[in-house]
């Protein structure tokens, strides 16, 4: 059955013509990319309109597409691009902590990563949650600075490895896994009561 | 975090408490929208498909039958012309029975009368054998054409130039040859006598002589002229000469001279093979 083909196949079987197939790949990656863009951007509208986009390319891009990744790695590239469009074209001082990605390849990278602001409490997506811890988790997540909250959000839902986070943010590997550290120390300490 | 090498174990707790309360997802309305996006992404290429193969292949489709046809108009036109030609290149000489019915003889006598001046067909095919009809077989061409050509052969002189060009080129009494097509059975006489072998030579020069001779209107004359020649014509020319070649086979070479020589009185007009040239 469809349902226990891998991601990669769903989406050959999609690129060959079987729409069940995508909706079974839809299915299963939608919550997880619809948070990552929620918490990313912290607007739920604005994260619903990101999602589709998202969606829109990936079903664009069918014709195109080869297996020479994990599907979420493919996907969640394709969101971070997404991403950072709209940071270019609505938010541009958030992209130019993107865009400090180069930059931090050597041995100031911790050092940034360290500098780089934290998330405003008052971010549309703290207003979104409604329960108490849920709502403390997202406001611990907004704490933490946008490169290293979105190592955080692929590895857990998007559920890429180090590597492949590395590949999709354009990063070596030991900078992701810094951002990783440091992201997890933050949450830890934040949410120390609730662990 | 549960996919992470083993050189970095991430943090379970922190993960577990995330996962625990991480349950946002898109709207409905954006998951009916994308999923209808990817239907209509899907089924779309094959109808725009399907038009685009019709809309690429319909010209040549066009162009190919168009082709097809006009090559096959044109074949069918092309064989049914040269099988005009070749039925009267090849059309087998009908001599006259020696006691030919009467009623067929007046035919023959009617048959220039009758006969436009430009009646170069068949009857002119017979003008190398005086009387004796050297004529195609107009059944079998009925036959073909499925009786279209009920009208006497006097179409037939412009679909043979073949046939003419040697015949312009050999003499200039071509009028005088002609002579005899005059008296030539018409196709219906031809009719009457059967099983007679062909003459194949005969017919192209005897055709164009025709058509000279129908101009003149002097081969009724020259027909008047040689009335004790038609038992001669009684057999045809090829037959005759076979008849003289038996007789030089045989050594029977005065008799063979005269018979060749009662032979170009009967045929003054029929080219005569090489080895009747000496």
């Amino acid at each position: 059955m469809q349902t226990d083909w891998s991601d990669e196949r769903l989406m050959l079987a999609y690129r060959a013509g079987d729409a069940d197939a995508f909706t079974l790949l839809y299915r299963r990656h939608r919550g997880a990319l619809y948070r990552y863009l929620a918490r990313q951007c912290g607007n739920p509208a604005l994260a619903d309109e990101l999602h589709q986009d998202v969606w829109c390319k990936v079903i664009s891009a069918r014709s195109e597409y080869e297996p020479l990744a994990r599907f979420p790695t493919w996907l969640f590239r394709i969101a971070r691009h997404r991403l950072i469009d709209h940071y270019r074209q609505h938010a541009r001082h958030l992209l130019a902590h993107y865009q400090a990605t180069a930059e931090e390849e050597g041995e100031e990278g911790e050092e940034l990563i360290e500098r780089l602001p934290a998330a405003s409490e008052e971010t549309p997506h703290v207003l979104h949650e409604r329960h108490d811890t849920a709502r403390r988790i997202s406001l611990a997540l907004a704490e933490l600075p946008p490169l290293q909250r979105e190592v955080f959000l692929l590895a857990e839902e998007g559920g890429l490895t180090l590597d492949e986070i590395a590949v999709a943010t354009g990063c070596g590997r030991e900078t992701t896994k810094s951002r990783l550290r440091y992201a997890l120390g933050k949450l830890r300490r934040t949410l120390q009561d609730l662990l | 975090m549960s996919e992470m090498q083993q050189d970095f174990h991430g943090d379970p707790q922190v993960s577990a408490l995330y996962r625990e309360h991480a349950h946002d997802e898109p709207s409905a309305a954006v998951d009916e929208r994308i999923l209808a996006a990817a239907r209509a992404a899907v089924s779309a290429p094959a109808a725009a498909a399907g038009r685009t193969w019709w809309q690429r292949w319909r010209t040549t489709l066009a162009l190919g039958t168009t082709l097809v046809l006009t090559l096959t108009l044109s074949l069918l036109h092309e064989r049914q012309a040269g099988d005009v030609r070749r039925d009267a290149e090849v059309a087998p000489p009908r001599p006259l029975a020696p006691g030919g019915s009467p009623a067929a003889l007046s035919r023959d006598g009617a048959a220039p009368a009758a006969a436009p001046p430009a009646d170069t067909g068949d009857a002119a095919a017979a003008a190398g054998t005086t009387p004796s009809a050297v004529a195609p077989r107009p059944q079998a061409r009925e036959e073909r054409f499925g009786g279209q050509r009920a009208a006497p052969p006097a179409g037939e002189s412009g679909q043979r130039p073949a046939a003419g060009e040697p015949s312009r080129q050999s003499s200039g009494a071509a009028v005088d040859r002609a002579a005899p097509a005059a008296a030539v059975p018409s196709p219906a006489v031809a009719k009457a006598s059967d099983a007679v072998p062909a003459v194949a030579p005969l017919a192209p020069a005897a055709a164009i002589a025709g058509q000279e001779a129908g101009a003149t209107g002097q081969a009724a004359a020259r027909a008047k002229e040689t009335p004790a020649l038609r038992g001669e014509g009684a057999r045809s020319a090829g037959d005759w000469l076979e008849e003289i070649r038996a007789l030089r086979r045989e050594g029977r070479a005065a008799e063979a001279a005269k018979q060749l020589a009662d032979f170009r009185r009967a045929h003054p007009d029929y080219a005569l093979p090489d080895d009747f040239r000496h």
